[in-house]
């Protein structure tokens, strides 16, 4: 008796422990990526989203069997879709990917209810009455409210949902030479400094409008917050470093034809903070920190930074590139762009005594002179594919000096006519 | 007296069966059980990879992992319900996909989730190379020779990053071309004539397009520098692109006949341009038909050089394309109007659409004033074009007279003007409105510069 017992509960044991195998090799966590195309979702997408409900429904826990299966999941509504999820550990950027592309789905089908009918009526749409089409947008927003809204509440307690696009990605580069952990902290200040001020803004908007005035005191008082938390964290010189970075002056580290040290770089972001916005004297002599920085570069490399600076050096550096000369051809494309500058600019003020020409005069002889410094790139770079890319380029500088001007207001005095 | 048998050649066979039976099951369940015990124990996925190709490999973005511990190698054969999603997740994206489908998951949903991670990979890593070539320590502030070096270095790591990404995009067998999803009103209503495999054709060009315009961008068309700081523009790209984005627009006209073109061209131009928001004026509310509208819409179509010119996704790397069809307001010829409308509705169609009018209705209704002092301040603005033109004609001949002809003009204006809207409660917007005459003024004297 005792051995036939013994027996049964062998053999019992053998077909669980086969059954358990056999289980196991038929849904085997793949490590061949070959297999890919052999292989068949058990569920089909359109017979996911056709059961998929935007009702809530109360589910109960789910008991996994072994191996887990995507049909053990509740997909019968987003809710219970999402807290199912959320209980296999799936994380909620994830469920976010997840839910948004059913979600749109969802509500475009909506869309496609209440739009259809009217396809083959859309003339009529445009025409009085107008209500059908107040009645349909106010539908179509009422479903965009509704979409957003869904989306919002199903993925709202998850992580950073709302925080994570707060900050400007520059950030990143500029807290780069931070320790980890002092990066982190900071990050934290400036997402919250950054909350608050769009916040303050929102509510300035809804109360009166916000002004000139009120940006510009609110803007100084965040930025005084800013400093004094990350005085609390960083060491002077790294709070240096970082207001070096978060300048708006700081572009200037892109500049790759003039070659500045560390220290020239930082000393003419502190010139040109300071000078900013104080207005010149004079607009044809050199600013104060235009001065500043000749002092500290000598005229010769001075010079040199503001060609690197000049955004149509810039541009023409980029045409010169191709050619293999870049510094040699940029330079005598500019010239060549100076020079046609000036003819437009003198043909607009004829000298004294003579009628200035109409705009129409005026149109066909810019044109003129566009064609032919068109011409002159071309000969210049060898090459009307080069001058092409020139003229693409250039294309707002060419509308900016090639356009008849904006006729001055006729009742307005102008500047050079006789009293 | 017989004793009981103790010699196992007396046992009964069957009880020998019993026994080889009960051992071999019992050696059976050994095997099963190491078995079992051999499964259980392989990790659920690799993290290593075997291919050292010189493409860095794409892994699941860090923020987005489950955990950052190691997947269990040993011990557990099932994991706890919270581990399942760690036991599907791998680091290798394609390994992602594969558990993923094979626990059943749609293909849709691997998708779903599978190609915004390899996004997220792609942005991830490129802010690693930033951050390692050009952002940290003095690298940051590198100008001139060395800047270009670390933009060198940057863009070939950067080409590494996106053969790899596009490698794994394309083994993921997730659709590149979607059929044209209709998700907005625009959709429906101006496209949702077409027939299906017309709106899949369309969906299919617009994805060529996306596509190929990522390459154009990757070279740095259409991107600032900042984004593209080693540029590899060239020459002849910029051909290839305006090639490429006159072959979208015949691909399109390709894909129906040329009424259901016509249709769409109108119907395009109607949603976006005259649109369904700005017809409040007289002359929309005056009693027009379906017909009349869309022959309406026909006729500013034709006056247009390019009415869908936003449907070509290449404007936004190539801007002139976009510049090709006219900000300014291009008026159908004024004999086809009438042909249309009849001489005194092509007149109040030509009030409706001047921004004079639309303007001043704008500012009225923005303030819920009555809009018939729009009609009011336009006759009176129109009165005084025939001294606008009278002075154009005598400004060659004397300019100051011309310029104190407008200003007693302008004074006239602005004083009947002003009386007109004597009673307005004052506010920060009144400027705005009081004002609104030396705009109209500017523009009927930029109008007649114009010529006829």
């Amino acid at each position: 008796m005792k051995t036939a017992f013994a027996i049964l509960a062998s053999l019992s044991l053998n077909a669980l422990l086969g059954v358990m195998l056999l289980r196991g090799w038929s849904h085997p966590l793949s490590d061949h990526p070959t297999d890919l195309a052999e292989t068949a979702p058990s569920t089909s997408e359109t017979d996911q989203t056709k059961t998929v409900d935007d009702k809530p429904l109360e589910s109960p826990a789910i008991a996994l069997p072994r191996p887990f299966d995507w049909s053990q999941l509740h997909i019968e509504s987003w809710t219970t879709y999402r807290d199912d999820l959320r209980s296999i550990g799936c994380p909620n950027a994830t469920i976010r990917n997840i839910l948004r592309p059913l979600i749109r789905r969802h509500f475009a089908e909506r869309r496609r209810k209440l739009f259809t009918p009217w396809i083959p009526h859309f003339w009529e749409l445009g025409c009085p009455p107008r209500s059908d089409w107040a009645q349909l947008q106010a539908s179509a927003n009422t479903i965009s409210r509704q979409e957003r809204d869904a989306l919002q509440e199903l993925t709202k307690g998850g992580n950073g949902s709302t925080l994570s696009n707060v900050l400007n990605p520059e950030v990143d580069s500029q807290l780069a030479f931070l320790s980890e952990d002092k990066r982190e902290q900071v990050r934290d200040i400036l997402k919250q400094i950054e909350i608050d001020r769009r916040n303050q803004r929102r509510l300035a908007i809804r109360n009166r409008g916000p002004n000139f005035e009120w940006q510009s005191k609110a803007a100084d008082e965040f930025e005084s917050r800013k400093e004094s938390q990350l005085a609390t964290i960083l060491t002077p010189e790294e709070l240096e470093q970082l207001k070096l970075r978060q300048s708006d002056h700081a572009s200037l580290r892109e500049l790759d034809s003039v070659d500045l040290s560390e220290d020239e770089v930082a000393k003419i972001i502190r010139i040109r903070e300071k000078a900013q916005g104080k207005p010149s004297p004079d607009a044809s002599a050199p600013t104060e920190d235009e001065q500043e920085i000749e002092k500290l570069l000598g005229p010769e490399r001075a010079r040199q930074l503001k060609l690197a600076e000049d955004p149509d050096y810039q541009r023409a550096r980029e045409v010169a590139a191709y050619l293999g000369d870049p510094d040699q051809k940029a330079i005598q494309l500019l010239a060549i762009q100076s020079q046609f500058a000036d003819m437009g600019e003198r043909m607009a003020l004829p000298p004294d005594g003579e009628m200035p020409p109409t705009p129409e005069e005026l149109n066909s002889a810019r044109e003129a002179i566009r064609k032919s410094l068109l011409d002159q790139v071309t000969q210049l770079t060898g090459d009307p594919k080069a001058a092409a890319l020139w003229e693409y380029l250039n294309k707002d500088w060419l509308d900016e000096h090639f356009k008849a001007p904006d006729e001055p207001d006729p009742w307005d005095d102008p500047p050079d006519s006789n009293p | 007296m017989p004793t009981a048998p103790t010699s196992s050649s007396t046992k009964p066979p069957a009880s020998r069966w019993a026994r080889w039976i009960l051992g071999g099951s019992c050696l059976l369940n050994g095997v099963l059980a190491v078995m079992v015990l051999i499964r259980g124990s392989r990790p659920p996925h690799r993290l290593e990879e075997s291919d050292s190709s010189v493409t860095p490999k794409p892994e699941l973005p860090a923020s987005t992992r489950t955990s950052q511990a190691q997947p269990p190698t040993t011990g557990a054969v099932v994991p706890s319900r919270f581990q399942i999603w760690s036991t599907l997740e791998s680091t290798n994206l394609l390994l992602y996909a594969e558990n993923l489908r094979k626990a059943g998951c749609p293909e849709k949903t691997v998708c779903d989730i599978v190609v915004p991670a390899l996004m997220r990979w792609e942005a991830d890593r490129f802010s690693e190379v930033a951050i390692a070539h050009s952002d940290a320590g003095s690298n940051f502030w590198a100008t001139g020779r060395r800047r270009r070096e670390i933009n060198a270095v940057m863009h070939q790591e950067r080409e590494k990053i996106r053969i790899a990404r596009k490698q794994v995009r394309n083994s993921l067998l997730c659709p590149d071309t979607e059929p044209f999803e209709q998700e907005n009103e625009q959709d429906f209503l101006v496209f949702g004539f077409l027939r299906p495999d017309q709106l899949q054709g369309i969906g299919q060009l617009l994805a060529k397009a996306a596509e190929r315009i990522e390459n154009w961008q990757e070279k740095g068309w259409g991107v600032s520098a900042r984004s593209a700081p080693e540029r590899a523009r060239r020459p002849s790209d910029l051909l290839q692109i305006q090639a490429e984005a006159r072959a979208f627009d015949t691909d399109v006209a390709r894909l129906m006949s040329p009424a259901e073109l016509e249709e769409l061209k109108a119907r395009y131009y109607y949603f976006e341009r005259s649109s369904f928001r700005q017809t409040n004026s007289p002359f929309d509310s005056s009693g027009i038909s379906p017909a009349e509208r869309r022959s309406l819409t026909l006729l500013q179509v034709q006056a247009e050089k390019n009415p869908m010119a936003t449907l070509n996704p290449y404007w936004t790397i190539w801007d002139q394309l976009q510049e090709s069809s006219s900000d300014e307001n291009s008026s159908p010829p004024v004999d086809n109007l009438i042909a249309l409308l009849g001489p005194q509705r092509t007149a109040e169609y030509l009030r409706a659409t001047d921004p004079t009018y639309y303007d001043l209705r704008e500012l009225l209704s923005a303030r819920k004033l009555p809009l018939e002092l729009a009609d009011a301040g336009y006759a009176l603005v129109q009165q005084s074009l025939s001294t606008v033109n009278q002075l154009r004609v005598e400004a060659e001949q004397d300019p100051p007279s011309v310029r104190q002809g407008m200003k007693e003009l302008r004074q006239g204006l602005l004083e009947q003007w002003g009386a007109m809207l004597a009673g307005i409660p004052e506010d920060a917007r009144t400027a705005e409105l009081k004002l609104w005459t030396d705009q109209a003024l500017r523009r009927a004297w930029e109008q007649t510069g114009k010529g006829p």
